[in-house]
């Protein structure tokens, strides 16, 4: 197959899902439940000065705190639904017996839902916005902070996907998703439990505590953007393998 | 002209087998489909007709042995393969959020036509399968007979040279399956078709030939269809199912 057709495919299948998403009453409920979320936690702490008045940047790292947080939520719920969903459905057949590759399928899927999740970012863009017009912080800094999460977001939807993939239900790919991200969530606090090297090997995969608050402080490292973009196409590569391996089973 | 069985094969089973776990599912399986042929799959409730036709489908990989579409190895070279294939499950797999036009062309972009003769082909099976009155309507919306009419298109709407129908007028009333009946005559010289269905007078009516699979293999192989009627194929299935052996109860 040529790479334009696997492009085309691939772009095929997201503009499918991602009207799919557009009807869908899971992804609205999701995005809007995220922002509103978002938005009474920056109210409170950021304008209503709960737990005492901030600075600009600790306001802004409350804000990309929170941020990180829905986005694992977000990430979790839309990844579930992309394979399973169609396996549930019966219409995994249709994808399955068309002359196109797993991984067209896969990324796919991913891509429509990574762009929820983009359009969650944008919309929750005004918060940011506030802070940055109060002054103290940098554009920079934003960007570095949305940066990060949309990597946590992939990383945590590539393994929502691959959950997605190997499950025969959208409820067993949430809990398998969750159960793969919980894990990695508190291996910061495992690591501390353990011996080096087991410690140091533990807080090199925190998906969050060692990767994410260095972009949340407006520190951009290649070693974290690296991280998560591993963390993505591994998890991508293997839903694919998964997909193909169902026709075997 | 070459006559039917010197034709070269458009599909060919060599010693397929599936094995769910410890479970043998079908096979040792060899068959051979010739262009122009409409090949009736009958047997009982776990024949192997739905694995067989999966398989050629590609949305399952056989445990043993390789399956030909046009000289094309489905495992060997996949896409190639399905590309000449349309294929029809007994539950159509619809999205029920689109309307029925929209996802006939989305089936046929997936299947690699480019967008203009997408819809072009989407319109065109629509009038052939009787659906162009609910075109414009949402696929959730409409009843059993005319979402199982739109699986059949969803498998047509490229042109394939290889049609698998998995029981594919169960459900339907008879003026539909009649209908039915007339998509399938009208399939080209060169495409083949194979219909799985456990309506045995349908077989006979729409085939040219009917293979009997039991216990996944083959039982009987005939082309005489004339020579079939209902009873003689139920003699054959109610011989199967008592354990006796094909050419006892073969007509």
């Amino acid at each position: 197959m040529s790479a334009t057709t696997v492009a085309r495919a691939t772009l095929l299948i997201a503009t499918r899902e991602l009207r799919a998403l557009a009807g869908s009453a899971l992804a609205w409920t999701t995005v809007a439940g995220t922002l509103l979320a978002e938005g009474l936690y920056f109210y409170a702490v950021g304008v209503a000065g709960v737990g005492g008045a901030k600075a600009p940047s600790e306001i802004l790292l409350g804000f990309f705190d929170a941020a990180s947080a829905g986005v694992i939520v977000v990430a979790l719920l839309l990844g579930m639904r992309t394979i399973a969903r169609e396996r549930e459905r019966g219409t995994m057949v249709l994808l399955s017996t068309a002359p196109i590759g797993d991984g067209a399928i896969v990324v796919g899927k991913f891509a429509a839902s990574l762009t929820v999740i983009g359009l969650l970012q944008l919309l929750s863009l005004y918060m940011p916005a506030l802070v940055f017009a109060e002054g103290g912080v940098a554009v920079g800094r934003v960007a570095v902070g949305y940066l990060g999460v949309l990597l946590l977001g992939g990383a945590v939807l590539g393994i929502a996907t691959l959950a997605s993939a190997i499950a025969r239900t959208q409820a067993s790919a949430a809990a398998m998703g969750s159960a793969i991200v919980a894990v990695l969530l508190l291996a910061w606090l495992l690591g501390k439990a353990v011996d080096p090297p087991w410690s140091e090997a533990l807080r090199a995969i925190a998906l969050h505590h060692t990767h994410q608050r260095p972009f949340m402080r407006g520190e951009l490292r290649f070693e974290h953007v690296a991280f998560y973009v591993a963390l993505t196409v591994t998890s991508l590569v293997a839903a694919s393998r998964a997909v193909g391996a169902k026709r075997w089973s | 002209m070459l006559s039917r069985r010197l034709r070269p094969s458009v599909i060919e089973l060599i010693g397929i087998e599936k094995h769910f776990g410890d479970r043998r599912a079908l096979g040792p399986l060899s068959l051979q489909v010739r262009p122009g042929e409409v090949v009736g799959l009958a047997g009982l409730n776990g024949a192997g007709k739905t694995t067989a036709l999966r398989i050629l489908a590609g949305d399952l990989a056989p445990s043993a042995g390789s399956a030909i579409i046009f000289g094309r190895d489905l495992l060997d070279d996949p896409t190639a393969a399905r590309a000449l294939i349309g294929f029809a499950p007994d539950t159509p797999p619809l999205h029920d959020e689109m309307t029925v036009e929209s996802y006939l062309c989305f089936a046929a972009r997936l299947r690699g036509s480019p967008r203009a003769d997408a819809m072009k082909q989407a319109r065109a099976i629509l009038g052939r399968t009787g659906l162009l009155r609910v075109g414009d309507a949402v696929i959730g919306s409409l009843s059993h007979g005319f979402r199982k009419r739109i699986g059949i298109a969803q498998a047509l709407v490229h042109g394939p040279r290889v049609v698998l129908l998995d029981e594919p007028t169960s459900g339907l009333d008879p003026a539909q399956i009649s209908e039915t009946r007339e998509v399938l005559r009208n399939l080209g010289r060169d495409q083949a078709a194979i219909v799985s269905s456990h309506l045995l007078g349908e077989l006979r009516e729409i085939c040219s030939r009917i293979v009997v699979l039991h216990e996944g293999r083959m039982a009987e192989d005939r082309d005489d269809t004339e020579a079939w009627n209902e009873r003689v194929i139920e003699r054959i299935l109610v011989a199967l199912s008592a354990g006796a052996g094909s050419g006892e109860a073969a007509p």
